[in-house]
């Protein structure tokens, strides 16, 4: 049973069709690509299924549940986690509290008479995220003054903080070196399975090098899908994307 | 040497950060202490003077008489004490929500109404029902008080699920235009509020359960129970800004998107948020009916979300004890320019102005406010103190390493 569904998914911004009619299954487990060039609807294909965005029609099911109307913060809760095509942390805050607010959210909102700090696991979740995104030793610094790649990062570790079932990463290579493209491409294949992960992604590199499946959108609507070879011999997929 | 440490010389600015430092670790210490024993203390002032006269000291009286001017008397102290606990509930919202709240005198108003109209109406001869009456001989001022937390937590409640969807400009014009109607409520029916001329007929406020009796007859008296009150609600809070949910509510004032992407539920930590608040600006608006034991209408009126919103960035919206700060201020200078200043000189008794003035130079010179600037400084004299330690210890670190090298030799 796929782990995540859409059907007939479509979002329209007064006349403009952003998305069209989609339809997509994504399998637990699996690494999965978006490609398509800029307006083609990917991320607010992301938003309905995060929840930003309500569609206009269609349906988003997730873990066999119709999720379409419910809200972004419940859907967290069910195990849909994200990143932004823009950097989205809190840039005021401590590294370390940016992990610590999302892994507190999975415990508890309204308690009142604990401190933080006296709750062991978050602590350990805390800390043991923060290896994982490489981040321990700024822990104390401000988000907001960490470098734009590791600012990227920090939010990836957002993500993981709250248990996502499936993760929803929106170009997180945009403005990296190629080195660090290609670093952040690796980290990612590391992340999925038992996570499922769909990628939204310019670098065909990248694309290439690491997706199960590769979906090629355009205008809104789906253009293609299948393995890496298959999107590769796809002559339309040729014609608007690959060759630009 | 190693020329590029930094040189731990002492200047005047670092003595200052010593000093901010001190009063970030012990202030509220310091502060309780002091104000545990203010009555007293001034007290001792006003014997001091009667002593002085008593034994012909005469002219150093008068001299000590002039200072006592400048000292704020205990009913000053109790009117920045409430607008401390005030100022700190309101902070639940600006400084850690990031809700600016232009509605908070409708709690204010609301709590010093329900405790004024019980006391002022539960009694023979009024609109009370005769069993209500019989019941309480004289109201206990434990049960209006209850009550007011009640109300005024029902109210906050209320208002917050109207208003606490809305975000910046509209949610302070929003809480603005509901405090109107609260105001505009206590003038219409003033039967039962007094109106405009206030609700009087408080006197004879007891604490039942001990029999004890607080209003203008007893500042001492008044003073401890509105201390006691204001530490213990202050204690709260100060607990709840530090427990998960205050991470949250810090969470949301920073990335509101984000922290709803993470999982939660923005409008009601915000709903929570505000009923607190509300519900504790509501407990300061009875203790500030008490010493008086009138009802002001201007209590509810909106100069008095002006009045609270500036004590706040006086003192600074980005630390907990910045409405302190700000409270005494406001209230101090208030009293200073009003009653000494003028004395002097006539301009002084526009007192409004002059706050004013200082209120633009503060919001444009340290805009983090009296305590955020000093604690800023505390932060910079940490880090610097930190970066001498590490000098020195490289230093020391480089000097074994030629020692060991030169051994080696
Ligand atoms: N909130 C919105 N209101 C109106 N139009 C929108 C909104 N969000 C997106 N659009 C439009 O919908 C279309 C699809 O945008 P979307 O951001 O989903 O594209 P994308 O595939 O993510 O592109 P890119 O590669 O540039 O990120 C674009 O034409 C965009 O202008
Ligand atoms: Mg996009």
């Amino acid at each position: 049973m796929p782990i995540l569904e859409t059907k007939s998914l479509s979002k329209h911004f007064d006349a403009l069709v952003a998305v069209d009619s989609v339809d997509y299954a994504v399998d637990s487990g699996e690494l999965r690509s978006i490609i398509g060039p800029n307006g083609a609807g990917k991320t607010t294909f992301f938003n309905m299924i995060a929840g930003d965005l309500l569609p206009t029609s269609g349906q988003v099911i997730f873990d066999g549940e119709d999720v379409s109307e419910v809200p972004a913060h419940e859907r967290s809760h069910l195990g849909i986690g994200r990143t932004y095509q823009i950097t989205n942390i809190f840039p005021k805050l401590s590294v370390l509290e940016n992990i610590r607010i999302a892994a507190q959210s999975r415990k508890m909102t309204f308690n009142l008479w604990s401190t933080v700090p006296s709750h062991k696991e978050l602590v350990e979740k805390s800390d043991e995220i923060l290896e994982r995104i490489n981040l321990t030793e700024k822990r104390d610094e401000l988000a907001g003054t960490l470098a734009h790649g590791e600012q990227r990062y920090l939010e990836i570790g957002i993500a993981l903080a709250t248990d996502p079932k499936l993760l929803l990463l929106d170009e997180p290579t945009a403005g990296m070196s190629p080195e660090e493209t290609l670093q952040t491409g690796e980290f990612i294949k590391g992340l999925a399975d038992p996570l499922t992960i769909v990628l939204v992604e310019h670098d065909m590199e990248v694309v290439l090098g690491i997706s199960d499946k590769i979906t090629v959108l355009h205008n809104g609507a789906f253009l293609a899908e299948g393995t890496v070879e298959e999107v590769r011999a796809n002559a339309e997929v040729q014609r608007v994307y690959l060759r630009e | 040497m190693d020329s590029t440490a930094p040189k731990n010389r002492f200047t005047p600015k670092d003595f200052w950060a010593w000093l901010a430092e001190v009063f970030d670790n012990y202030g509220i210490l310091i502060l309780a202490a002091i104000l545990v024993v203010y009555p007293f203390l001034f007290d001792a002032l006003n014997e001091s003077i009667i002593w002085l006269e008593d034994n012909d000291w005469e002219e150093t009286a008068e001299i000590v008489a002039e200072i006592r001017g400048f000292v704020p008397s205990t009913p000053l102290m109790i009117q920045i004490l409430i607008y401390t606990l005030f100022g700190i509930a309101f902070n639940i919202l600006l400084g850690n929500t990031g809700m600016l709240s232009l509605g908070h005198c409708a709690f204010f108003g609301v709590g010093g109404y329900t405790v004024g109209i019980m006391h002022a109406w539960i009694k023979p001869g009024t609109y009370a029902p005769d069993w209500m009456v019989s019941v309480f001989k004289v109201l206990p001022l434990e049960i209006s008080l209850i009550t007011c937390i009640i109300v005024s937590t029902f109210v906050a409640w209320l208002i917050g699920t109207i208003c606490s969807t809305k975000r910046g400009v509209y949610f302070a014009m929003v809480t603005l235009s509901i405090s109107m109607i609260f105001y505009y409520s206590a003038q219409t029916f003033d039967d039962l509020t007094g109106g405009t001329d206030g609700l009087g007929g408080l006197e004879n406020m007891r604490l039942g359960s001990i029999g004890l009796r607080v209003g203008i007859m007893d500042a001492n008296i008044t003073y401890f129970f509105v201390y006691i009150l204001s530490v213990v609600f202050i204690a709260a809070i100060w607990q709840v800004l530090r427990s998960p949910f205050g991470h949250v509510l810090r969470a949301v004032r920073e990335n509101e998107d984000r922290a709803r992407i993470c999982g939660y539920n923005v409008a009601k930590v915000r709903l929570m948020a505000f009923t607190m608040s509300g519900a504790i600006s509501g407990v300061a608006g009875a203790l500030a009916i008490i010493y008086g034991e009138t009802v002001p209408i201007e209590n509810i009126h909106f100069i008095t979300s002006g009045q609270i919103v500036i004590i706040t960035l006086f003192g600074g919206a980005g630390t907990f004890l910045g409405p302190a700060v700000g409270s005494f201020i406001y209230w101090y200078l208030r009293q200073l320019m009003s009653v000494e200043f003028v004395k002097y000189l006539d301009i002084f008794q526009y007192w409004e102005a002059w706050v004013g003035g200082i209120f633009v130079l503060i919001v444009l010179f340290v805009p983090s406010g009296i305590l955020g600037t000093i604690r800023n400084m505390t932060l910079e004299y940490r880090e610097k103190k930190l970066l001498t330690k590490q000098a020195v210890e490289n230093a020391l670190a480089k000097n074994d390493e030629a020692e060991a090298v030169a051994d080696s030799e």
